[in-house]
């Protein structure tokens, strides 16, 4: 009874000490924390932002999605199918990448009113699906004019006055950037103007320079963070196989110490035996020695199993620094990368997800390693169980033969035979 | 400093009365003419001056003082004028640089813009120790991860990035006191509506909310009831949207392949200063960039579907002034402030009044010079003068055969 809950506790603590590693190998793979998905809102947060300032009631909202159609004609009227294939919206929209469908929606939506507007006598309930084609069709003839070359009609410069005004209007445009040209090199010259351009570039410099220091500083806390957490890992490790040998040395002790109710033969195969008859030996003193004989056994096989879970803790804790090493040589080889490009990217976190996801499979022969030394041990563990079994099936045979061998003799042999029962 | 247009009598337009009555100026907003009497800190004016600012502009004299003061603000400025800066100034002297969380949130509807921000952020900041992040897409997940765990105090970010970081819990919105809708109208759009409102539940209720833009429709504004408090209103009328410092022109092509052999007589004109192309779909400023190289003129390109890093290198050596004309979409089109650009060209008309003012809006920044010229197919002429009309101003005619001329 107290064997088996000794072997329970052993047991939930490799459990536990399991959950640990696998709780910071998650860790050790998502160092920033960038792979989460975008959180849900708590719920009381987004009732109170509802309940107690709505920017668009439900029923609101309802309303001033109909109201804008009516309201945009009168000014939005200037626009032209033919002047476009997208509406300015959707070209802000996509431009941050976040465009959602009803976003679409309402870009088409948007799409659909310019049409009315340029066709007001058409009504706004006929298909949508029809007319944007019409105006893509449309769209795409006049975005990209096509490239049958016409000499352009040039006007002719018979009437004096006209050609006057238009080189009056010339003039003006030309005399306007000039004087722009002329003003802006003498305000380039105040002092103003150069307090305000090196005011901006140290603000953008300074920036520039904060997100630098960040950026490193978080890849020392990162470094030392893994450090920390592979560090942590292998003495996870180390302990579960500790535990691990813990339960198999209980194991072992409780085999042996049934084995140890036998004599054993010194010739080999090894045979245990127990005579028919007990020994002369006083019972509480052969009792005593078989206990010293376990204790002593067992005390040394403790030694043995101490001294390999100390190896074992030592391996482990190597295998961080080599782990380390990998690691850090990868990251520099990024680092060089990060030079090339001046900013981080999406795409470039991804490829380091990667890379730091790499390390990782190369791990998976380590663990296929542990689980082949966890089977050998299981299959000792069977051996010992199958030569119990012979031995026992031996030791059942031997004494039948003792037996027939003793009343063999007593029908042989009378006189002995009367003696024996002079005896009982 | 801020230019004003003086439109003659004859051209304004009665104003729509039912407008007007609507969503005027808040009355009581007084213009405040130096950064001093705003009350704002000592580092942070050390920081403005630093920034190359001596006296604000009329945006800048009108809306800190209520934004500082933790009013809900909608604030209309033509192009160039300061808002961004503007934006800057008020969100450093709000948050507490003490606190290491994020106080301030604002959302642009691109990329560039979003940056451009940050930066203008961290320079008028200097001297408080700001530390501003730009949350954006196309950029590392890991460095937004970094510096949102460091601990900024403002996020500039464009929404679909700032969402994701909300929902991962990178970004905590629980100390955030302000959210600033840059391009406000193009925010509230239908494209960015689902992308906004996707944050804006995450947000504290009370919240102080502040729209930016130069064009603001009619229907934003009604939205504006909505989810803003009592907002200090600080319009312009759009008689008064176009900077008097832009001269317009149109060239009457008539037919759409035309408007090339147009470009290419314009191109040398396009090198006096630095140019802006407009095209109105990404496949358009492909061909264009594609057929000019073919001519062998030097331009660069650049639209949504460019992989960031790309994006990122044409902006700067725009910025830098090392390529000298960008065909582009109307990705450009808001905010982007790159002030040798003098010269806008719109290859294609834009596809709504208010994308108008912010494409010319590239140039004449901040009362510089610049210059606009629209090319125009016979059937898009109603249409530019319907937005000449709107506007109150004046495209005048260059004709086909600019190259006799010269």
């Amino acid at each position: 009874m107290a064997v088996e809950k000794t072997e329970q506790e052993l047991r939930n603590e490799i459990d536990e000490l399991l959950r640990q590693q696998r709780e910071i190998s998650e860790r050790l793979r998502d160092p920033r924390g960038l792979r989460r998905g975008a959180l849900p809102g708590p719920p009381a947060l987004r009732t109170n932002g509802v309940r107690q300032r709505p920017f668009i009631r439900p029923g609101d909202r309802n309303d001033s999605e109909d109201q804008p159609p009516s309201k945009r004609r009168l000014s939005s009227a200037v626009v032209k199918v033919d002047d476009g294939d997208l509406p300015e919206d959707a070209d802000a929209g996509q431009e941050d990448g976040k465009t959602k469908d009803l976003t679409n929606e309402a870009v088409n939506g948007t799409a659909a009113l310019v049409q009315n507007d340029s066709n007001p006598f058409n009504s706004h309930q006929s298909g949508w699906s029809k007319r944007d084609i019409s105006n893509q069709k449309t769209s795409k003839a006049s975005d990209v004019p096509n490239t049958d070359h016409v000499p352009r009609v040039l006007p002719k410069n018979e009437d004096p006055s006209l050609v006057n005004r238009n080189k009056r209007m010339l003039g003006q445009l030309l005399g306007t950037l000039e004087k722009f040209r002329k003003e802006d090199m003498q305000l380039s010259g105040t002092e103003a103007y150069m307090r305000r351009s090196n005011s901006l570039q140290r603000a953008e410099q300074r920036a520039r320079e904060e997100s630098e220091r960040l950026r490193k500083e978080e890849r020392e806390q990162i470094a030392e963070k893994r450090r920390r957490d592979l560090t942590l890992r292998a003495r996870v490790a180390a302990k579960t196989e500790e535990k691990k040998l813990e339960l198999l040395f209980l194991q072992w002790s409780e085999h042996r110490k049934r084995l140890s109710n036998f004599i054993r033969t010194k010739a080999e195969p090894p045979i245990y035996y127990l005579p028919n008859k007990p020994l002369d030996e006083d019972p509480t003193l052969l009792e005593k020695r078989k206990e010293e004989a376990f204790l002593e056994w067992k005390n040394a096989r403790r030694e043995e199993v101490s001294e390999y879970q100390k190896q074992i803790g030592e391996q482990y804790l190597a295998n961080v620094e080599k782990e380390l090493e990998r690691w850090q040589n990868a990251r520099n080889a990024r680092k060089v990368n990060n030079d090339q490009n001046l900013q981080e990217t999406m795409d470039k976190e991804l490829d380091t997800h990667r890379l730091e996801h790499g390390p990782k499979k190369r791990k998976i022969p380590d663990g296929n390693n542990n689980e082949d030394d966890d089977d050998v041990e299981d299959i000792n563990v069977g051996e010992d169980d199958m030569m119990d079994d012979e031995l026992d099936d031996d030791s059942g045979r031997r004494i039948d033969d003792t037996t027939k061998t003793e009343a063999g003799n007593a029908s042989t042999d009378p006189v002995a035979d009367g003696e024996n029962a002079e005896g009982k | 400093m801020a230019t004003t247009s003086v439109v003659p009598a004859n051209r304004r337009r009665a104003a729509n009365p039912a407008e007007e009555m609507d969503f005027e100026t808040t009355e009581g907003v007084k213009a405040i003419a130096s950064f001093e009497e705003m009350g704002i800190k000592d580092d942070l004016l050390r920081g403005i001056y630093q920034y190359g600012f001596e006296k604000p502009s009329a945006i800048q004299q009108r809306a800190v003082t209520p934004i500082i003061q933790g009013r809900d603000v909608i604030a209309q400025a033509q192009s160039g004028t300061g808002k961004t800066s503007m934006i800057a100034l008020t969100v450093c002297q709000v948050v507490d640089t003490s606190v290491r969380e994020v106080q301030a949130l604002i959302l642009s509807p691109t990329r560039e813009l979003a940056s451009q921000t940050e930066k203008v952020i961290l320079a008028i900041g200097d001297f408080i120790n700001i530390q501003a992040h730009a949350c954006v897409g196309g950029k590392s997940v890991g460095e937004d991860i970094r510096k949102l765990e460091y601990g900024v105090h403002v996020v500039s970010g464009t929404p679909g990035r700032v969402c994701d970081m909300i929902k991962r819990r990178t970004l905590r919105t629980r100390a955030i006191k302000m959210l600033v809708l840059d391009e406000s109208d193009e925010m509230l759009s239908r494209g960015f509506k689902d992308q906004i409102y996707d944050v804006y539940r995450y947000l504290p209720p009370d919240l102080q909310v502040c729209l930016i833009s130069a064009t603001l429709p009619h229907e934003i504004l009604e939205m504006t009831n909505k989810f803003m408090t009592d907002p200090v209103r600080i319009l312009v009328k759009r008689d008064e949207l176009t900077l008097e410092g832009i001269k317009q022109f149109f060239v009457a092509v008539e037919r759409e392949e035309w408007k090339f052999d147009t470009l290419c007589d314009l191109y040398d004109t396009l090198t006096i200063t630095q140019a802006v192309i407009f095209c109105n779909t990404k496949r358009k400023v492909d061909w264009l960039t594609e057929k000019m190289r073919n001519n062998n003129f030097t331009v660069s390109s650049m639209h949504g579907d460019m992989p960031q890093k790309e994006r990122d290198a044409i902006m700067g050596e725009f910025r830098a002034g090392t390529t000298r004309v960008l065909i582009t979409t109307d990705v450009w089109a808001r905010g982007l402030d790159v002030q040798q650009v003098s010269l806008v060209i719109n290859y294609d008309l834009p596809n709504n009044r208010e994308l108008y003012i912010h494409r010319i809006g590239r140039s004449g920044r901040f009362g510089r010079k610049g210059v606009a010229i629209n090319f125009v197919k016979s059937d898009d002429i109603k249409i530019l003068r319907d937005i000449e009309q709107y506007y109150s101003t004046q495209i005048d005619e260059m004709p086909m055969n600019v190259a006799d001329l010269i």
